[in-house]
């Protein structure tokens, strides 16, 4: 029994079908980039393992440790393991970064049949993963993301994910919108959170992120399919010759210089 | 959460005063008959004991009464009341007639009491249970009212004011709110069963919350409350309202009138979460709650604070205002108003500034789920006089759902150029991107929808006083169960 | 219930006049809008949407519909010609052919003045004519019913746009009777058209009337109507009008009315929204000193899916005027996706002005979203000193503040004649303050 398995998956959104037909196994503790140009299908992936409304499954299936995850509620795959480093992290005004990771650390806490963590042991907790991003207390404070920069914003994603320890992590271009400081920091705190028992996929447009985040496998996705599956010399394969050779038009291509 | 020390001695307080006015040795002769006349309105004043001066201000006010129209137009629909068709005196129930322990109380009923956290004691309390029964067991700690009486301050039943400060009850009642003013208060002036009265005199800072008392009390306050407030010169006091627990009564109609009066210097925060039975799903049984609250800056630089988190009752209209007579003075409303199902509710505030350099501040937070209805209507007024003014509005609308309704009707009424009075509102709905985030964090749709909304109230919650913040955090979440599908 | 006011005379006098207004098609419509005027009399301040504008001084002095009038004393008006626009003047109520000029229009366009047209034209007008703007609950626009007379008509066929803008002048010359006028203007946009209309609205300084006015404006799918408004009445006059609009699928309607005249004035917008991508632009304001009063009422009723309205108003109050500003933006429960946005500022320049706004918002649909915002106060004390320290005088740098501030909505008309011709009536404001 492989950890994920993605067979034949093909998902519509409003009708118009985004993913025709993915195939993918993932085994434990592997990290699998997918690549691909804007518009491939590559968010529709992520949104479709995390269970967001709105994402129609077609045809095929998805084993997570042998259970369909695709009849699981999204903050079921979460408390299963399953999590979503966002593209565009959510504002929740209002709602202090620390009080939102304690309900859902303890929501899931719950559900894995553990018992709350009390207030004192939660801060101890939260300041010891907060170390790995650099998170300052002053963010624990504020309200989740509101205010935040495009880095502060990407540091939460993988402080969130440190937190809630899952065993599927979903990174969906958490390089975009990241200077070369923020991207170094992100991605450390990535490969701190590299266990042989998590496993990693790792979705972005450039091959820079994979400097960092080296992959086992990675997977060129266009027009919904994967056109090239290999090592992670794959994406630098990419990198050189851009996606014009897997016969794959992208205008945004020429920045990932 | 523990109850505080203080509640102990309350308690006893509240246990012996039945015995104290004798409604015991004569209750079942103490029911007026249905309807309203003067005889009922006398029979009141006469079961009180009351001085002739009251019972005159009750007479005026019932025939100012007969020449009033219920007004119509908040944004609330119910059916005709009658006013004749109901009892405007009922003695309390006797303790062998209330349910003699937690076990005979509606199961539903605790297991609210249950998710908010509140004390067994205290669900004891609010379930109704005889007082004997409950406090027995509970020991007797420090003395709360002996650190009022200390203190100076007059804590007590408004009815036990007017016999021991009659000239403090004379003087100030229906000071603020006129026995003329509308037509619930009026009704409220001529048959007000009871309610609190407070004075803290000059230079004296309460030394506690005054809400213990009212956790314990509020079961029992009656349809027609009256409370009148008094902080003299440079006092100040903090006095909580109501209960998180859902209140159930058998009285459909409730109009209350509160007074509130700061004279030079002095502060009152009033802080109310009202949370009477909303009625079923289709809003059948539900209390109509219309209350008029006002409250006075006599003096200069005094201030006076609302808060309330309103998620109870089928029907609520309710304004609580300020009047800003002194120089400097300020004026505070922050609110939280949710209606689901079919509950409706008009509620905001009026702001007067007449005096120089007066400042208000309004926070609006308007809930709506299921099929409620939600009106904010504030009214922000500038004198001629009042140089200086400054007013500040935000009043923000979530929608839940697509059956509900949110509506925002600020009157804004300037008559000086040297004031700035600004109002800002917005519209919004839970968006699913929100909700998807937080489900992907592990929370389920009720959870996030509860942290969402707690979020969206922050800025009027923070108002509250601390022991009660936790409790209004947790019952907007249980408020708006079922509201997500 | 006994009325004090005039109502009782008003309804004679429809009896007098209603043999000689025009249009025998429209007396049964007539007939029915003077008795609703009857039953439901003058609105009152106790009615919700009158609030804060009371009429008592126009029902309480007589106005005549129909009054004999002495030929024009040659005042002149062609200050307020729109060069390169289509004229016609509305002269006491009444279409003036000479001052007025409508040049060549495509093929199927109806510009005429409105008494003419219901004389020829029964069957372009029938199913429009007083049907877009409801009389229920208006009992105002039920009396112009009564007594509609002249205005401007006109239909556009499908897909034509009108180059030239066509403006419609009313002005009153009459000094010996206080008239009571009724104009009327019905604007048919049928699919894919588009015009600019800008109504004119001045009389000679002698003169004491009462205009009560009602544009009823259709638009078909994905038509565009422009409509520049310019209120300068005599400071005598009294002014009431209301402007009805229905939006079909994708059709646009803009809007920029500004009053500067009148003792006492009230305009009222309102537009349905009944078609998807339709979306509307209402900005307006008033100038006002000495004790005038002048209203603004919207409302913008959303009644199905993605639609769009932007509501901005800007009052400049001196002296003991006072302006109202009822902003209303309404959401059905259909009408998801709805974007409305509202904007009211209010300046106040002396102790007596009073301004009162209140900017609505009735919300049934989930998946909105809706703000508005409201500010009266003074100029900005700091950016006055700031241009003093720059060495500009005080009344130079309180003019420039003045300007900048109804310039929010003067910068909603495009540079050239229409921005000019209601960006005259500012300047006129201003110069006529200086010398006070």
């Amino acid at each position: 029994m492989s950890f994920l398995s993605v067979k034949n998956l093909h998902v519509s959104v409003d009708g118009k079908e985004i993913l025709r037909g993915i195939d993918l196994e993932l085994g434990e503790g592997e990290v699998h980039a997918v690549m691909g140009p804007n518009g491939s299908g590559k968010s529709t992936l992520s949104y479709v393992l995390s269970g967001r409304e709105g994402y129609d499954v077609t045809d095929g299936e998805v084993l997570f440790r042998g259970e369909n995850l695709l009849e699981m509620e999204p903050h079921e795959r979460a408390a299963a393991g399953v999590y979503l480093a966002f593209q565009y992290p959510v504002e929740i005004p209002g709602v202090s970064n620390l009080t939102f990771l304690k309900t859902a650390v303890n929501a899931v806490r719950a559900r894995r049949g553990q018992e709350d963590l009390d207030a004192i042991n939660f801060l101890k907790y939260a300041r010891e993963k907060g170390e790995i991003l650099e998170m300052k207390d002053e963010l624990l404070k504020r309200p989740v993301n509101v205010g935040f920069s495009g880095g502060e914003k990407k540091r939460n994603e993988i402080f969130q994910m440190a937190m809630l320890e899952p065993s599927l992590a979903i990174l969906d271009e958490t390089d975009s919108g990241l200077d070369i400081d923020a991207l170094r920091i992100v991605s450390e705190g990535v490969n701190k959170l590299r266990t042989p028992d998590r496993s990693m996929i790792v979705i972005t447009h450039y091959q820079r992120l994979l400097d960092h985040i080296v992959p086992d496998f990675v997977h060129v996705l266009a027009k919904g399919k994967f056109v090239a599956n290999g090592g992670k010399e794959l994406a630098l394969e990419l990198e050189k010759e851009g996606y014009a050779k897997f016969g794959i038009e992208d205008e945004a291509g020429s920045e990932a210089a | 959460m523990t109850p505080p020390a203080e509640t102990a001695p309350v308690i006893e307080e509240a246990a012996k005063s039945e015995y104290k006015y004798g409604f015991v040795t004569e209750i079942d002769s103490e029911f007026a008959p249905k309807g309203l006349n003067e005889d009922i309105v006398r029979f009141i004043s006469a079961k009180k004991e009351e001085p002739e001066w009251l019972l005159e201000w009750r007479l005026t006010a019932y025939r100012h009464w007969l020449t009033m129209k219920e007004p119509k137009w908040a944004f609330v629909d119910y059916p005709e009341i009658d006013f004749q068709d109901a009892y405007y005196y009922a003695a309390p129930k006797r303790d062998e007639d209330k349910p003699q322990s937690l076990d005979e109380v509606d199961p539903k009923l605790l297991e609210t009491y249950e998710k908010l956290g509140i004390p067994l004691a205290e669900q004891a309390v609010l379930a109704g249970v005889a007082v004997d029964a409950v406090f027995d067991s509970v020991s007797v700690a420090t003395t709360f009212k002996e650190k009022l009486t200390e203190a100076g301050v007059v804590f007590c039943p408004i009815s036990e004011a007017v016999q021991t400060h009659p000239e403090l009850v004379q003087k100030y009642l229906g000071t603020v709110v006129p026995y003329t003013d509308n037509f619930y208060a009026t009704l409220n002036s001529a048959v007000f069963s009871d309610g609190t009265f407070v004075y803290v005199p000059k230079g004296v800072r309460c030394p506690m919350e005054l809400s213990t008392y009212f956790r314990i009390n509020a079961a029992n306050t009656g349809q027609f409350e009256r409370t009148l407030i008094v902080a003299d010169e440079g006092s100040y006091v903090s006095y909580l309202e109501g209960c998180t627990a859902p209140m159930r009564d058998e009285n459909q109609l409730h109009a209350a009138v509160v007074e509130l009066i700061a004279m030079e210097g002095a502060e009152i925060k009033y802080s109310t979460v009202q949370n009477w039975y909303p009625g079923d799903e289709d809003g059948k049984g539900g209390i109509y709650n219309f209350v008029t609250k006002r409250g006075i800056c006599k003096g200069a630089n005094s201030k006076i604070s609302w808060t309330q988190v309103e998620t109870g009752s089928a029907v609520t209209w309710k304004y609580p205002s300020c009047v800003l007579e002194g120089e400097n003075s300020v004026g505070e409303f922050y609110s939280v108003a949710i209606t689901n199902n079919r509950q409706q509710a008009d509620t905001g505030t009026k702001m007067v500034h007449v005096g120089k350099n007066t400042k208000s501040t309004i926070i609006s937070k308007g809930i709506s789920a299921g099929k409620g209805q939600n009106t904010y209507r504030g009214l922000v007024k500038a004198l001629a006089g009042a140089e200086g003014a400054r007013n500040f509005t935000q009043c923000d609308s979530l929608l839940i759902g697509d059956e509900c309704g949110a509506h925002t009707v600020p009157y804004i009424e300037v008559g000086n150029p040297l004031s700035q009075v600004e109002h800002e509102a917005t519209t919004s709905k839970i968006s699913e991107d929100q909700l998807f985030y937080c489900q992907q964090r592990g929370l389920d749709p009720e959870e996030a929808v509860s942290l969402i909304v707690n979020g969206f109230c922050k800025e009027v919650l923070k108002e509250l006083p601390m022991e009660f913040a936790v409790e209004a955090q947790k019952l907007l979440g249980v408020t708006l169960e079922g509201s997500v599908g | 219930m006994a009325k004090s006011d005039n109502t009782a005379e008003i309804l004679k006098s429809f009896e007098q006049a209603r043999e000689s207004l025009p249009g025998i098609w429209l007396a049964e419509t007539r007939t029915d809008a003077i008795s609703r005027f009857g039953e439901a009399g003058f609105p009152t301040p106790r009615d919700e949407s009158w609030k804060y504008t009371n009429l008592r001084p126009i029902t309480r002095s007589m106005f005549y519909p129909f009054a004999a009038v002495t030929p024009s004393n040659g005042a002149e008006w062609s200050h307020l010609f729109v060069s390169g626009a289509d004229r016609i003047v509305i002269r006491n109520g009444a279409y003036d052919a000479n001052l007025s000029s409508v040049g060549d229009l495509p093929n199927g366009v109806v510009l005429r003045p409105l008494s003419v047209a219901l004389e020829t034209g029964q069957v372009q007008l029938e199913g429009a004519l007083a049907r877009i703007a409801a009389v229920d609950d208006a009992p105002l626009v039920a009396l112009n019913t009564a007594f509609i007379r002249d205005g401007l008509a006109l239909i556009l066929p499908k897909g034509v746009k009108l180059d030239r803008p066509v403006q419609v002048l009313h002005v009153v010359e009459c000094s010996e009777v206080q008239l009571a006028l009724h104009p009327r203007s019905l604007i048919v946009a049928g699919d894919n058209s588009s015009a600019t209309v800008i109504e004119t609205f001045a009389g000679t300084d002698d003169a004491a009337y009462w205009t009560n006015a009602v544009t009823e404006t259709r638009l078909g799918k994905n038509a565009s109507i422009r409509l520049v408004k310019r209120q300068s009445e005599t400071i005598g006059a009294y002014h009431t009008a209301l402007c009805q609009v229905s939006l079909d699928r994708d059709a646009r309607f803009f809007s920029v009315a500004l009053a500067a005249g009148a003792a006492l004035s009230r305009n009222e917008t309102k537009v349905s929204f009944n078609g998807a991508g339709a979306d509307c632009t209402l900005a307006g304001g008033a100038l006002l000193r000495r004790r005038q009063h002048a209203d603004n009422t919207t409302e913008a009723d959303h009644r199905v899916a993605y639609t769009t309205s932007n509501q901005v108003f800007r009052n400049v109050l001196d002296d003991q005027s006072r302006s109202v500003f009822q902003g209303g933006v309404i959401v059905q429960q259909d009408a998801q996706k709805t974007d409305s946005s509202q904007s009211n500022r209010n300046l106040l320049l002396s102790p007596g002005a009073h301004a009162d706004a209140k900017p609505e918002l009735r919300i049934f649909a989930d998946d909105v979203k809706c703000a508005h915002g409201a500010t009266v106060g003074d100029l900005d004390r700091e950016a006055l000193f700031y241009l003093q320290s720059r060495g500009i005088p005080v009344g130079r740098a309180k003019a420039l503040l003045i300007e900048a501030f109804i310039g929010e909505v003067l910068e909603k008309l495009p540079e050239g004649v229409l921005r000019d011709h209601v960006g005259d009536a500012v300047s006129g404001w201003m110069d006529a303050g200086e010398g006070a």
